[in-house]
């Protein structure tokens, strides 16, 4: 028999905390400067009393004029004056990049790899080998395969690629191959074709058909005929939902979440709903990641504003507190 | 100060954070804003100790030191401007009660809502040091040797301070609370 004592302490061990908290105090760990004093009070009055004295004995004496001793100007001539030495930023992987904003997602730490998506306008940083990107995206699916290598898989993605040291880094999109230097520049996923608007720096660009060329910034590249989408494999409700059970038999939440950002691109209609559902369950309820579990949700009321899960969408979001 | 890092800071963050809280709640009535701000002193000093953490034998009996001695310090800090001014107004403090964020049904988080509040009802009128112990005893789940070596305290005198709190608890709950060890 539960007695009172147990079914408080169940109730208090339920307890978790708040998603804005989170971000509050993770805002004041991120900040430089903590509070709280570095001197004890009674520091205060036993320091500046004396300072006070001082500077009372300094005052009560007369001052005495003083007469100003200037050199005599010679005429030495035009002086050249030396710029002060630059140091420039040293940087290896080892080092950490510029600390994101609050609402921003770190995709891959130093040597990390695989496959990631970016939902509802993140701001997201990657680490690349002595390059370091930030991406801004609506919606979209990246696969990081080694250092120097990204493939994208879907969606739209504006890139702001920053060399730190001589680097090369490679991003390929459904066949082609860019070859960036720093700058700015999106590159969306169409059925059939990719499309690459530079907005700064340049791009060098190479299709299986054609020889390497140059986009620079203010031009827009499309390729077509030679695009030829990875293929496709054909999910079923029953195939998905027997991975997703394995993934759960496994306590793999992490793994399942990942899973799903991979196939929702490739499925549609109510199936893709419904692993957005799946999706933001599990961010919520396995992982504790309310915020990424709110962008998920928001994602599938943008693309489902009337789906038939709308109900459930609604709930889980009450649930989770989502703004 | 070595700056720390604040991703390990996370990771220690995420991984304790819910514990913090939860005991941050219980020591005052339930008051969500006390609580998350008792949490935040918690990690920032645990951040301003960083250099000390790999001394330590471990870093979650440091946090729950930690969170113990904020909570207990803001309690006894408002317990004198408190008993003053209730003394004065002839009036008890509110009773909070904060639930979690978590996924319960409307009907479990009414039930639950409805434990919690007796359980404050009864922690309040516990002494701050019986209330630590039953706390970490009762609700956390921690072992006697283990509150001892966390509060740097004896296993007798820890012992006593469960006997004393039991009695009490015993009134609110109807039953004697029970000796698990």
């Amino acid at each position: 028999m539960t007695t009172p004592l147990e079914r408080a302490r169940a109730a208090h061990q339920e307890v978790r905390t708040p998603a804005a908290l989170d971000q509050r105090v993770i805002a004041a760990l991120r900040a430089p400067h903590r509070r709280g004093a570095r001197f004890a009070s009674w520091w205060v009055p036993a320091v500046t009393s004396p300072l006070v004295l001082l500077l009372w004995f300094v005052l009560r004496t007369p001052l005495t004029p003083i007469r100003p001793v200037l050199p005599a100007v010679a005429d030495a001539g035009p002086t050249e004056v030396a710029e002060a030495p630059v140091e420039r930023e040293s940087w290896s992987a080892a080092d950490r990049l510029p600390e994101p904003q609050i609402n921003h997602v770190t995709l891959w730490g130093p040597g990390e790899t695989g496959i990631q998506s970016l939902l509802d306008e993140t701001v997201s940083y990657g680490v690349f080998s002595g390059v370091q990107v930030s991406l801004r995206s609506d919606f979209a699916t990246i696969d990081k395969r080694s250092e120097q290598h990204v493939v994208m898989l879907a969606g739209h993605l504006d890139w702001n690629v920053r060399y730190l040291e001589t680097a090369q880094l490679t991003i390929e999109v459904l066949g082609v191959i860019y070859e960036v230097s720093p700058g700015r520049f999106s590159l969306q996923v169409q059925p059939n074709q990719v499309q690459l608007d530079v907005r700064q720096g340049q791009v060098v660009v190479r299709t299986p058909r054609e020889p390497a060329r140059t986009v620079v910034a203010g031009s827009r590249f499309v390729a077509r005929a030679a695009v030829t989408p990875p293929p496709r494999v054909r999910w079923t409700r029953a195939e998905l939902e027997r991975r997703l059970e394995a993934f759960s038999k496994a306590q793999q939440h992490e793994q399942a979440a990942v899973f799903i950002r991979s196939v929702v691109p490739q499925v549609s209609g109510a199936l893709r709903e419904s692993l957005l559902v799946d999706l933001a369950a599990i961010y919520g309820q396995y992982l504790h990641d309310w915020d990424r579990a709110c962008a998920t949700l928001s994602w599938a009321t943008r693309e489902f504003p009337a789906g038939t899960l709308s109900e459930g969408i609604a709930h889980l979001r009450d649930r989770y507190r989502c703004p | 100060m070595r700056q720390a890092s604040s991703d390990t800071i996370a990771e220690l963050y995420l991984a304790h954070k819910d514990m913090v809280y939860r005991v941050c709640l219980r020591f005052r009535r339930g008051d969500p804003e006390w609580a998350a701000d008792r949490m935040q002193e918690v990690f920032l000093r645990l951040a301003e100790r960083w250099d000390q953490l790999p001394e330590m034998d471990s870093p979650k009996a440091f946090i729950y030191r930690t969170t113990m001695n904020v909570c207990i310090n803001q309690v006894r800090r408002e317990q004198n401007l408190v008993t003053l001014l209730n003394r004065f107004f002839h009036k008890e403090p509110s009773v909070y009660t904060a639930g979690g964020t978590d996924f319960v049904q409307p009907e479990k988080a009414a039930s639950d809502a409805q434990w919690l509040e007796r359980l404050d009802g009864a922690l309040a009128t516990l002494p701050v040091k019986q209330r630590v112990v039953v706390i970490m005893y009762y609700l956390e789940d921690v072992d006697i040797p283990e509150i001892g070596r966390i509060l740097h305290l004896n296993k007798g005198s820890v012992s006593r301070r469960l006997k004393a709190a039991r009695k009490q608890l015993a009134m609110f709950f109807g039953e004697p609370a029970p000796e698990k060890d």
